[in-house]
């Protein structure tokens, strides 16, 4: 008991360490927050009609890499390249597929062929046309095994793509390919007249791109700051604000001090600055707006199913239910976040509303674990199995993983089982532990995709040395349910097989979901329009319709 | 010289774990193993590390620092220009003079304070201004410097709108006249030249003290103070310039730390300087960039070094007559 009191502890050390900042940050507004500026005294609560104009600013932890979706890769490139660039089909506001750049789509009897129209007399922002041969061109350079891209594999699936006239493109699978719709929403149309002379490796077109969405760029200094400003020919009408201005702030704690002088609009929250550090702010907390939205992926511990005692299913089972998972959801994100019971988003037609995650029963854990043949207790009261302690150790890459990974120990210490944590740079933990197959347990997180194929991360043939089921599951219903999946283009057909896998899988317990946190965002009041409670796509959805009436909107320094 | 400090840097970094294609997309599922097989070979990634830099120092024969992996082929050190007159900026290029100018300002303001403090302390040995001295200078030297980062970026930036937080320009910045636009820059970095100035006075300025000290208790002084000159004459006439001479073997050992930024202070305060891009690249495993900024870097240690020798030469008539010789 005492030294559970003690592992506590540990874990509030942590949380404590992590609050210093925010605490010490505190302590001297105590000595006066009354000498802040003269916007403090501003009433951002009143609601204005739409109108255009103003700058919205927003900090970003990292400097994109180019503005070429398909060949920069991260988050930071596709944030920025979203508002400048269009796909064929875009997820609307409930995460269905809606048209973007094509006005309507068919799909074939046989599900092989899709045929995209697109909307009439598209521009670019440099008002060439936007046609087919456009998608073409975009189709052949994602495609091409000269373009440095880790994304072509779902667009080399296709056997024929043609541009019969200029506002149609069809495509044909060699078989039918249900995800195939999702990936053209994710694939960024590149102007052919720029690019076709260029390789797209290196062009400079990267860091200077013409676009066809909401805004164009206008100014990127590196590692400062990206000026975004309306495109005039936009292809998806007008958007309200006229420029988008990403400050590139590194650090999460300066980046809030931005935000409390007023210098910053938009910014992602940690759990901490949500639950704690702003509502502690009546200044700010009159003049932001705080939204909650539920987070692209989840974390889980997942065993290696290929070592003993985890090819137990039982065993499987008995540590999902001696772990408490609204501790870790109360301990580590502050109790903002959301157990799951499927690897979906909770809320979408692919999550399944009848599962439950496994509830916190030590008594159930102690019984199945007894039933998997280990017996109590060894001199140190863990359990015992041919006389071998049940003892395996948890790999994990950060901090907050870690935390939950010390929440996970304690909990199965009260049920006899030894663990031991070892933290690992991310290189590392790949290259030395996952590829090689030496872990017993991981905790570590998936994306909540938007199609639900997830053939990559569950099938029994998806276990080679790079592949992504590394954790060894293999279940030949689950193969068949996930190849159907892939086959069938129905919605509702599809459904049902992807909530008849999801509950397999939970019974199967190959990993334990732990927890999917929200994503925090604090935008200031003065930027009106944005929907709340947010849609589960995420308030981010609309932001061409976002707009900053007139009467808030900050003074600027024009040229003049 | 600079091939086996480079030799032997390429090793290292080989021996880490992973490259670019484990930093980079490495898990996401729509990345499959086979793109990710076929970026290594368009990296040379998969050839032998002996290859590798061997097709690296055919490249620096010709000066030729290569392009950056994760940031989009970025040339490493220089701009280059495409046939079309578009100009690329080199990354190094672009975080150089930002660290170079912080750093600079930071050595001048170290030295014009830390060179009193540490004469002050030495001439009052062991009185009460010699132990306030100290026990700044260590305060200086010990605090977090993240943590007065932020107390002084909430206290001057956020209660009292004084400085600003963080970056280099303010919104607007390319539309002011240029002497706002100085004064802008020049408000910009007080903070992280202030920050990384009190951190790096504890060293100059015991090492001023030691050194007039050292030279206080040396007979010409005893000399000079016989043949009846002034206190301010012995001390600044004669003990200093001799005290002075070994800092001069600091300020050329400090050159390379010139143009290496610290992590902490160009994160916090928004800087893109040579650290974190240094950083950066360490993490994702950019090799060119790695080993562009760490043969620069070794270059400027070796210059650094000639450079000390050589006005050590200049300073000191002992040291010129012994190489004459």
């Amino acid at each position: 008991m005492i030294i559970n009191i003690a592992k506590h502890k540990l874990v509030q050390a942590k949380l404590a360490k992590l609050m210093l900042i925010a605490f010490s940050a505190l302590l001297v507004s105590a000595c006066g927050e009354s000498s802040n500026n003269q916007t403090s005294n501003i009433d951002y609560s009143k609601s204005y009609p739409a109108e255009n104009g103003g700058t919205l600013i927003e900090a970003m932890t990292a400097d994109p890499s180019g503005l070429i979706a398909m060949t920069a890769g991260e988050s930071a490139a596709s944030a920025i390249a979203g508002s400048i660039f269009n796909s064929l089909l875009k997820y609307d506001k409930n995460l269905d597929l809606a048209g973007e750049l094509a006005e309507s789509w068919d799909v074939s009897n046989d599900q092989k062929t899709i045929t995209f129209h697109l909307k009439p007399n598209l521009k670019w922002a440099d008002n060439a046309p936007l046609t087919s041969d456009d998608v073409l061109f975009t189709w052949q350079k994602v495609t091409d095994d000269n373009t440095r891209t880790p994304y072509g594999s779902d667009y080399k699936l296709v056997a024929k793509a043609e541009a019969p006239d200029a506002n149609t493109f069809r495509v044909t699978y060699a078989a039918p390919y249900a995800p195939a719709l999702s990936t053209w929403a994710g694939l960024h149309i590149l102007p052919k007249h720029l690019l076709k002379d260029q390789d797209i490796n290196t062009t400079a077109f990267a860091r200077n791109p013409v676009g066809s969405s909401y805004y164009k760029l206008e100014r990127w200094k590196n590692g400062q700051f990206i000026k975004l400003t309306r495109n005039a020919n936009s292809t998806q009408g007008q958007a309200k604000i006229d420029n988008l201005l990403s400050r590139i702030i590194p650090d999460k704690a300066a980046q809030f001090l931005e935000l409390s002088a007023d210098n910053i609009d938009q910014m992602s929250l940690n759990p901490i600055q949500y639950a704690r550090v702003l509502p502690a702010r009546p200044v700010l907390n009159k003049n932001v707006a705080l939204y909650k939205e539920l987070g692209s992926g989840y974390t889980y511990l997942g065993f290696n199913l290929k070592r003993k005692p985890f090819d137990d299913v039982r065993v499987r089972q008995a540590i999902n239910y001696a772990i408490n998972k609204q501790e870790i959801i109360d301990g580590v994100l502050l109790g903002l976040g959301e157990p799951v019971a499927s690897p979906y988003k909770p809320g979408t037609r692919w999550s399944n509303p009848s599962l439950q995650p496994y509830p916190y029963d030590p008594n159930k854990a102690k019984a199945l674990l007894k039933e998997a043949g280990f017996v109590c207790c060894d001199s140190e009261n863990y359990l015992t199995r041919d006389d071998k302690r049940f003892s395996f150790e948890i790999l994990t890459t950060n901090k907050e993983r870690e935390t939950s990974a010390v929440l996970i120990q304690r909990r199965l210490k009260e049920v006899g089982i030894q663990v031991n944590i070892r933290m690992l740079e991310w290189a590392s933990f790949l290259g030395r532990f996952i590829e090689p197959r030496e872990f017993d347990a991981i905790v570590l997180g998936w994306g909540l995709g938007l199609d639900p194929d997830q053939y990559s991360i569950w099938h029994s043939s998806q276990q080679g040395a790079k592949q992504f089921n590394f954790i060894g599951y293999s279940n030949p219903k689950v193969d068949q349910l996930l190849e159907a999946g892939r086959l069938e283009l129905d919605l509702d057909k599809r459904q049902k097989i992807y909530h008849e896998f999801s509950k397999i899988l939970l019974e199967d317990s190959p990993i334990v979901y732990l927890s999917a946190g929200y994503g925090l965002t604090a935008v200031h009041k003065r930027v009106q329009g944005i929907s709340n409670p947010a849609p589960p796509a995420g308030i981010g959805h609309n932001t061409q319709e976002w707009y900053i009436p007139n009467q808030y909107a900050r003074t600027e320094i024009n040229a003049n | 010289m600079i091939i086996g400090i480079s030799l032997i840097s390429f090793f290292i970094m080989h021996l880490a774990p992973g490259d670019i294609t484990t930093t980079e997309a490495s898990f996401n599922p729509k990345a499959s193993a086979e793109s990710r097989q076929k970026l290594r070979e368009l990296y040379s990634l998969d050839k032998p590390v002996i290859v590798q830099y061997g097709l690296w120092m055919k490249r620096m024969a010709t000066l030729d620092f290569g392009t950056s992996f994760a940031s989009h082929q970025r040339p490493v050190f220089w701009q280059t220009q495409d046939k079309d007159g578009n100009v690329t900026l080199g990354m190094i290029q672009e975080a150089l003079p930002i660290t170079l100018l912080i750093n600079v300002l930071s050595l001048i303001l170290i030295i014009t304070i830390a060179l009193p403090l540490g004469v002050i302390s030495a001439l009052r040995q062991n009185q009460l201004a010699d132990r306030g001295i100290t026990l700044f200078v260590f305060i200086g030297f010990a605090i977090p410097s993240f943590w007065l980062a932020l107390m002084l970026m909430y206290w001057t930036g956020v209660q009292h709108t004084w400085l600003p937080i963080s970056g280099l320009e303010s919104m607007g910045h390319e539309n002011m006249p240029w002497l706002a636009q100085m004064f802008d820059t020049l408000k910009h970095l007080t903070l992280p030249v202030f920050i990384s100035g009190i951190t790096g006075l504890a060293g100059i300025s015991l090492f001023a003290r030691n050194g007039m000290l050292e030279v206080l208790h040396q007979d010409y002084i005893t000399t000079a103070r016989a043949k009846g000159l002034s206190e301010n004459r012995v001390v600044y006439g004669h003990a200093l310039r001799n005290a002075l001479l070994p800092l001069i073997t600091i300020l050329g050992l400090s050159i390379p730390g010139l143009i290496g930024g610290s992590v902490i202070a160009e994160s916090i305060f928004a800087i893109p300087g040579m650290g974190k891009l240094f950083y950066d690249a360490v993490t994702m495993r950019d090799f060119p960039v790695i080993m562009g900024i760490l043969t620069i870097g070794a270059l400027l240690t070796l210059v650094g070094n000639l450079f000390a020798d050589v006005a050590y030469a200049w300073a000191d008539p002992r040291v010129r007559r012994g190489v004459a010789q």
